[in-house]
């Protein structure tokens, strides 16, 4: 059964897993220029991530979200995912905002309405949450590590059964294959490469997805003719 | 590449061939579209007739010219088996058969337009994609497809407060439960490193990126523990998975939009969702995780650091168990006390919901051919269904008399005097939806329900699958008085007034081949089962 005492080695391991970072930070300062632009854009993401949810005007809480979307699509760029940077920046920061901007231009929201009161319960709920996904987090960091470690020693490990994981072979060939030209995945032609090939249908599909959003749009939003009763004659824009 | 070799690399990977159905579908979607466009004033039937023909051309490749048993293309991204074939047949009949009770009915609720063949159309695409897809990817995107034309078609009528009420809340809900499926999807990415479902089952389904490394440094404490971590983002994908899932079909306790959105959305649309919507998802539901949970011994020689994973199986198996039972006996319990027939068609649509949940729970415990006949039982079922529920839905709609009027169970008072056709093929279905031989709903259940107790002899899971059977049964007796009533009310109840009931052909016609079919399958099942079966069979890869 899954139970609450399998989580209790997770913790442990997070509690080991910090004590690990404050012991090599110490006894080893192995920092170099990238490692130091990933931390400055990583505190910039989170600190205004965290205004987003904090600050009170819908306004700045919009324009600290561009600056959220400029620092991911840093760290991308950090990562080598060249293409998917690039994208961020013209979609997300670009797009996405205009359209947030507008929907809160559009609503106009009073200062009153938008103070409300939550119940503690959804605050504890969160927190708890928050905790779970935060000892996920660390687990799939370790995980990653370890797969790393794993690759480069790849001679010392037994061959996996072949017959029994058709795919594993397979898929450590990927992972090499991946760490050797790790400088140049995410390029725009390596991402077209894959999609246009493996992920050639659901792409196509993608266009059928949006084919019905349009659609949609036009049925809710199209005016349709209204029959007034007789001798009610209101403008509606003289009105208001 | 050798010309030979370029053939066959083609052949595997773009064969048009295997997706010919879907491009038919959409390609009538977009000619109806144009057609909308450009001939202006003239009558509506032409379009229902133009899709008529784009599903049926579509229906006849699936039944006739589907290709191999076993042949997946794109990547492996579509699975073309007779599982797949069996689904896709479901969803165009039903969108055959909700646009022929539709061709009347638009008119009456003055939403006729153009539009909405393409977007049923386009929703059976949704559900054809469901149905074929062998990656989370295409089911995800099926899905969506599927949703959000079923959005619109909710809201059709953009003049009533109910309609929109009913659209509004199923986007907003849908969203959300859109959300935890991707979010599952990206988990299980995350552990496995495939989305591939035949990969996710090649493998065992779990960790292919990590097995590798087992043996590595085995011995030290930190190691064991990052090795079996990855299974926990598959544990919680698979659980995010399932509750994306469960939502779609409308499993309590993710079934609280059912009725409103049910009631508000036009009837034709309101039999389209219970049938179409909630067949494919559970085409998707078995597709995923039948297969992917099922580690067999793979992981028995180091159980212990896998012991979350080994019981993944028994934990779904009990949540669904569970789910099963809270979704008939909550959804009879409410269709109990209906007096709107459309409101009680939706509680009731809960409930077979839940029946069909029953097999799948079924499925997962047992093996070999044991689950090809659990799996081919829920296939039966989800087919029966659609006919009698459309059947049922077809006639909810011919007693409509514009807006709202005529859902009311007192309106069906001595329909059986004026209307004696009507009032038969009315009471098919209901005997039908209550399980009641001579009709295919008696066959579908004693399907599901004999699987049930074929798995209560497995060892150790006697209380287990004999109480669901026997919860089951007693659920389907309780319908029985929800489902008769309007009987009573159209054979023994004089009415006060006749109520003009038009029997326009279109409409008509569904509501006979509807009545055709249930009666059909209820009487020689053999030839739908051994359909049903062949799928199942089809469905793991042995």
């Amino acid at each position: 059964m899954i139970s609450l005492e399998s989580y209790i080695p997770a913790l442990a391991f997070l509690a080991e897993a910090a004590a690990d970072a404050v012991k090599t930070g110490a006894s080893e300062m192995n920092f170099g220029a990238g490692d130091f632009f990933f931390y400055l854009f990583a505190v910039i993401a989170v600190f205004s991530a965290f205004m987003v949810v904090t600050a009170e005007s819908p306004i700045s809480s919009a324009l600290f979200l561009v600056v959220t979307f400029f620092a991911m699509a840093a760290i991308y760029a950090l990562l080598s995912a060249h293409f998917l940077a690039v994208i961020q920046v013209l979609v997300y920061a670009g797009a996405i905002m205009v359209l947030f901007l507008f929907v809160i231009m559009l609503l106009d929201l009073r200062k009153e309405e938008l103070i409300e009161k939550r119940h503690w319960l959804l605050g504890a709920v969160g927190f708890v949450v928050g905790i779970a996904l935060v000892v996920l987090m660390v687990a799939s960091f370790r995980l990653s590590q370890n797969v790393e470690v794993a690759v480069k020693s790849g001679t010392d490990q037994e061959a996996p059964d072949a017959a029994k994981f058709p795919a594993i072979q397979e898929s450590a060939d990927q992972i090499d294959g991946s760490r050797i030209e790790a400088a140049r995945f995410g390029t725009t032609r390596r991402v077209s490469k894959h999609l246009f090939r493996e992920y050639l249908f659901p792409f196509e599909v993608a266009s059928l997805l949006l084919l019905v959003g349009i659609i949609g749009v036009v049925v809710i939003s199209r005016r349709r003719r209204r029959r007034r009763p007789p001798g009610e004659v209101i403008d509606e824009e003289g009105a208001s | 590449m050798n010309p030979s070799g370029i053939q066959l690399f083609l052949k595997q990977n773009f064969d048009i061939q295997t997706v010919m159905p879907l491009i038919v579908v959409a390609a009538t979607a977009l000619l109806v579209l144009l057609l909308e466009a450009t001939i202006r004033g003239k009558s509506r039937t032409f379009l229902t007739a133009v899709s008529l023909v784009g599903l049926g051309v579509a229906l006849l490749l699936t039944l006739f010219n589907f290709p191999g048993a076993k042949q997946s293309s794109f990547y492996g991204m579509v699975r073309t088996d007779a599982f797949a074939q069996f689904f896709t047949v479901i969803a165009l009949a039903a969108g055959s058969l909700t646009l022929l009770l539709s061709a009347n009915y638009l008119p009456k609720i003055k939403s006729d337009t153009g539009e909405f063949h393409a977007l049923v159309l386009l929703a059976v695409c949704g559900m054809i994609l469901m149905a074929i897809g062998n990656d989370l990817i295409v089911l995800f995107l099926g899905i969506e497809t599927m949703s959000i034309a079923m959005y619109i078609l909710c809201g059709i009528r953009v003049d009533a407060e109910k309609s929109n009420e009913s659209s509004l809340k199923y986007l907003l809900l849908g969203a959300f439960a859109s959300a935890f499926l991707l979010f599952g999807i990206a988990l299980i990415y995350g552990a496995t490193g495939t989305t591939n479902i035949e990969a996710l089952i090649n493998s065992g389904g779990v960790l292919y990126g990590i097995s590798g490394i087992k043996e590595y440094q085995w011995d030290t404490g930190a190691y064991q523990f990052a090795e079996t971590a990855a299974q926990y983002f598959f544990i919680l994908g698979v659980a995010f998975v399932f509750l994306g899932f469960a939502f779609k079909i409308g499993a309590v306790p993710f079934h609280m939009w059912t009725p409103d959105v049910y009631q508000g959305a036009p009837t034709s649309v309101t039999g389209f969702m219970a049938v179409g919507v909630k067949a494919a998802a559970f085409a998707a539901l078995i597709r995923v995780f039948l297969g992917i949970v099922d580690f067999g011994d793979l992981y028995s020689s180091n159980a212990i650091a896998y012991q979350p994973l080994m019981d993944l199986k028994d934990v779904l198996l009990g949540v669904i168990w569970l789910v099963a039972v809270l979704t008939m006996t909550l959804g009879n319990l409410s269709a109990l006390i209906q007096t709107n027939l459309k409101r009680m068609l939706a509680f009731s649509s809960i409930a077979h919901a839940g029946y069909a949940l029953v097999g799948v729970s079924v499925a997962l415990r047992l093996s070999g051919d044991d689950r090809d006949a659990a799996v081919g039982a829920v296939m039966f079922y989800l087919l029966a269904y659609m006919f009698m529920n459309l059947g049922a839905f077809g006639v909810v709609i011919m007693m409509n008399r514009g807006n709202d009027e005529g859902e009311h169970l007192h309106d069906y008072n001595g329909l059986a005097s004026y209307r004696p056709l009507v009032a038969a093929a009315m009471a098919v279905f209901m005997f039908s939806l209550a399980g009641i031989p001579p009709t295919a709903g008696f066959v579908g259940k004693f399907y599901i329900f004999s699987a049930a107790v074929s798995a209560g002899t497995v060892e150790g899971y006697g209380l287990y699958f004999y109480s669901l059977a026997i919860i089951g049964v007693l659920n389907s007796i309780i319908s029985v008085y929800y489902y008769l009533y309007p009987l009573r009310n159209m054979y023994f109840v004089s009415a006060e007034r006749e109520h003009k009931v038009e029997l326009r052909p279109l409409m008509s016609a569904s509501i006979l081949i509807s009545t055709i079919f249930v009666l059909w399958i209820g009487v020689m099942p053999k030839g739908f089962l051994s359909r049903a079966l062949e799928g199942a069979k089809a469905l793991f890869f042995g």
